[in-house]
């Protein structure tokens, strides 16, 4: 999904002065700072380490860039499933390069679907989505990825009350 | 009765004694018994009477039951005929159970056999006589009642206060002089079960560990030569196991629990632990067997000899029946047969199918009880069923096989283009909960890192630690969640203290 890691801005001699700052500065100035860059009140929980990691985060980003808006998402939605599910296995994304097959048994006859960098190429037609193909397979509505063993396991209902 | 030569009158002696005290004595109660009667009969002589040559002597039994080998050897001659008169020293030697005096009586009534208790003289022949007899009786019983009361209260009593009073002796203790002494090097191993349970949370991950460790349960030596014990722990005895405030020092009676006089092996803490996670884990979905509906109770069996029992799952309000071999059922996995898991439904169709055909079997006959009548034991393996036919199949050898197959479920791959690497699941979930305390603390949902690390039970120390993760550089974060990190890289490598600077983290990490 998303090539190589963001390739590094040169340092910016400005940036780096400023981080070894914030090594050695004091919590009241660190306070502070906090507030400038990130425009918030600092946690009540932050003590100095996690006010200059926040803070020379902030920076860096600002000066460097962040995360690519795909991985961010990404992030997002894992860091949301496991809120939900602290202590249940985050489902990871399956990458799957264009050219690879996936193949699936359903009810005893085996369906091939090659990997486009386009989409799912399926007898003859390209897909922009496994679901679509994998519901035309099964004749009922079907989550593609999941027909097609991308995610490990389904997840279980959870059981409420029992 | 005026004969001059009186028929002669067989009698059979029967002796008894309680316990086993004194019974090493040349000259003992059961010989005193016998001579005792012998010397009765003897006196008798004029009116026929003579003793049997057997011995019928209960050395060391109670009188509260007939469970006795010569009274009922006793009891098999009386059918026979072979005896005329049962001669006792006094009438509890027979039976202290009205109960069992009744069937006794009803026994020798059969026969017309009278008894006679040498040292109480008295007659069953007449209402008076049985009505004495009764009376004696009642009060035998009440005294054996009586003495067995006396030895429970002092049995309570004792526990209460705490002291041992025998039985098995718990793994980790050592019976000395009648008090439970810690035995040093079994104590450990059940320290190890107690501490390896709260870190493992699962009896299945628990006996593979232990028998990786090469624990066992103890080995108890028996009087006669033999042992009990010293095999690998299933679930049951474990769950007794950690279930035994025994190991906290303390003794139980009718399920209370005292201080008891032994020292305790395993602290306060850890044994709450275990009973917390232990009640966690209870199934609350538990359905008779008997309700269960599965025809092979008992019946089937994988190929390498586990008896299979029957489960059930239950998906959107349905139950899907199962039989899974009892290998796994005691978590161990890799002693099952080829077989495992197969679906009831699945299996019990094809069995009453195949032997319908085979052994023509009427219309007429319900599915239900085709097993039943038909089966006495089935063995399943990859390819076939092997079974063996009660005698109501009427067939020449009891042995039928039925091809079989596991129902392969619908099966999905990936053929990969090329080797693809996949993302690292301890790296991401480190990062993506990195992420997921941070916010907690953003939000201020927590107002110390002591009180998240007190919600997710983990030590704050460590949870200060990883939240460093959230601030790696993007870089690095995009390569671990889509797998692209260098392959030498693991959470291990990443530096406890983690510069600030994103360059000199990739510098350090290899990016």
């Amino acid at each position: 999904m998303t090539q190589a890691p963001s390739s590094m801005k040169p340092a910016d001699p400005a940036v780096e002065a400023e981080l070894d700052r914030l090594a050695t500065a004091p919590i009241v100035e660190l306070r502070k700072r906090y507030r400038e860059v990130l425009r918030t009140d600092p946690p009540k929980a932050f003590g100095p380490d996690l006010l200059r990691r926040s803070i020379a985060h902030r920076i860096q980003e600002k000066a460097y860039g962040g995360l690519s808006g795909p991985t961010k998402r990404l992030l997002d939605q894992l860091v949301k499933a496991m809120a939900a599910k602290p202590n249940g296995r985050l489902e990871l994304p399956r990458r799957i390069k264009p050219g690879s097959e996936l193949v699936r048994t359903w009810k005893g006859k085996t369906y091939r679907v090659v990997v486009r960098p386009d989409g799912f190429a399926y007898e003859g037609k390209t897909y922009a989505g496994l679901s679509e193909i994998a519901s035309l397979i099964a004749g009922s509505n079907w989550n593609g990825p999941r027909f097609f063993g991308l995610r490990s396991k389904p997840e279980k209902a959870e059981d409420h009350g029992k | 009765m005026a004969s001059n030569a009186p028929k002669t009158l067989r009698c059979a002696i029967y002796t008894r004694k309680s316990t086993e005290h004194g019974l090493e004595l040349e000259f003992n109660s059961l010989d005193a018994q016998r001579e005792a009667c012998e010397s009765y009969i003897k006196s008798q002589a004029s009116l026929g009477w003579k003793a049997l040559p057997q011995l019928y002597d209960d050395p060391a039994f109670s009188g509260g039951n007939l469970e006795r080998p010569a009274l009922q050897r006793l009891l098999k001659d009386i059918d026979a005929g072979k005896v005329d008169v049962v001669v006792v020293y006094k009438i509890d030697r027979l039976t202290r159970s009205l109960a069992d005096f009744a069937k006794l009586v009803e026994a020798f009534d059969a026969r017309s056999i009278s008894f006679v208790a040498v040292t109480q003289q008295f007659n069953t022949t007449t209402s008076m006589g049985r009505l004495t007899l009764n009376v004696l009786l009642s009060f035998a019983q009440f005294e054996r009642e009586l003495s067995s009361e006396r030895v429970r209260d002092k049995v309570a009593a004792s526990r209460r206060k705490g002291k041992w009073t025998g039985g098995t002796v718990p793994l980790g203790y050592e019976a000395r002089d009648k008090k439970l002494v810690i035995n040093p090097a079994e104590a450990e191993t059940v320290r190890i079960i107690f501490r390896r349970y709260v870190e493992l949370q699962s009896f299945g991950r628990l006996v593979t560990d232990l028998d990786k460790r090469g624990i066992v349960t103890k080995r108890r030596n028996t009087k006669v030569k033999k042992f009990n014990g010293g095999i690998p722990f299933t679930y049951g005895p474990l769950a007794h196991f950690l279930k035994n405030r025994i190991y906290l020092g303390e003794t139980g009676h009718g399920g209370k629990w005292y201080p008891g006089e032994h020292k305790p092996i395993v602290d306060r803490k850890t044994f709450d632990k275990v009973q917390e996670l232990l009640a966690a884990g209870v199934n609350k979905r538990r359905v008779k067997r008997s309700d269960s509906g599965a025809l092979l109770i008992g019946k089937l069996f994988d190929d390498r000899g586990n008896a299979m029992s029957p489960s059930f799952s239950s998906k959107n309000g349905a139950r899907y029946r199962f039989y899974v071999s009892s290998a796994i059922l005691r978590g161990r996995k890799t002693a099952a047969g080829s077989v495992a898991r197969v679906s009831a439904t699945d299996i019990e169709q094809t069995l009453i199918n195949a032997l319908r055909q085979r052994l023509k079997i009427d219309q007429a006959v319900l599915d239900a009880d085709i097993i039943g009548a038909y089966v006495a034991r089935a063995e399943l393996s990859s390819r076939a069923v092997k079974i063996n036919t009660t005698p109501a199949a009427k067939i020449r050898s009891n042995k039928l096989s039925i091809p079989w197959q596991v129902r392969k479920p619908s099966s999905a791959s990936v053929v990969e283009a090329n080797d693809e690497r996949q993302p690292d699941a301890k790296l991401v979930q480190a990062i993506v909960r990195a992420h997921a305390w941070l916010r907690d603390l953003q939000n201020m949902k927590f107002d110390t890192a002591e009180a998240l690390a007190a919600s997710v039970k983990l030590h704050p120390k460590l949870v200060r630690q990883e939240l460093r993760y959230a601030f790696l550089a993007p870089a690095i974060k995009e390569a671990i969640l889509t797998g692209d990190q260098p392959s030498a890289l693991s959470l291990a490598r990443i530096p406890k203290n983690l510069p600030l600077a994103w360059s000199k983290q990739c510098r350090t990490l290899g990016f």
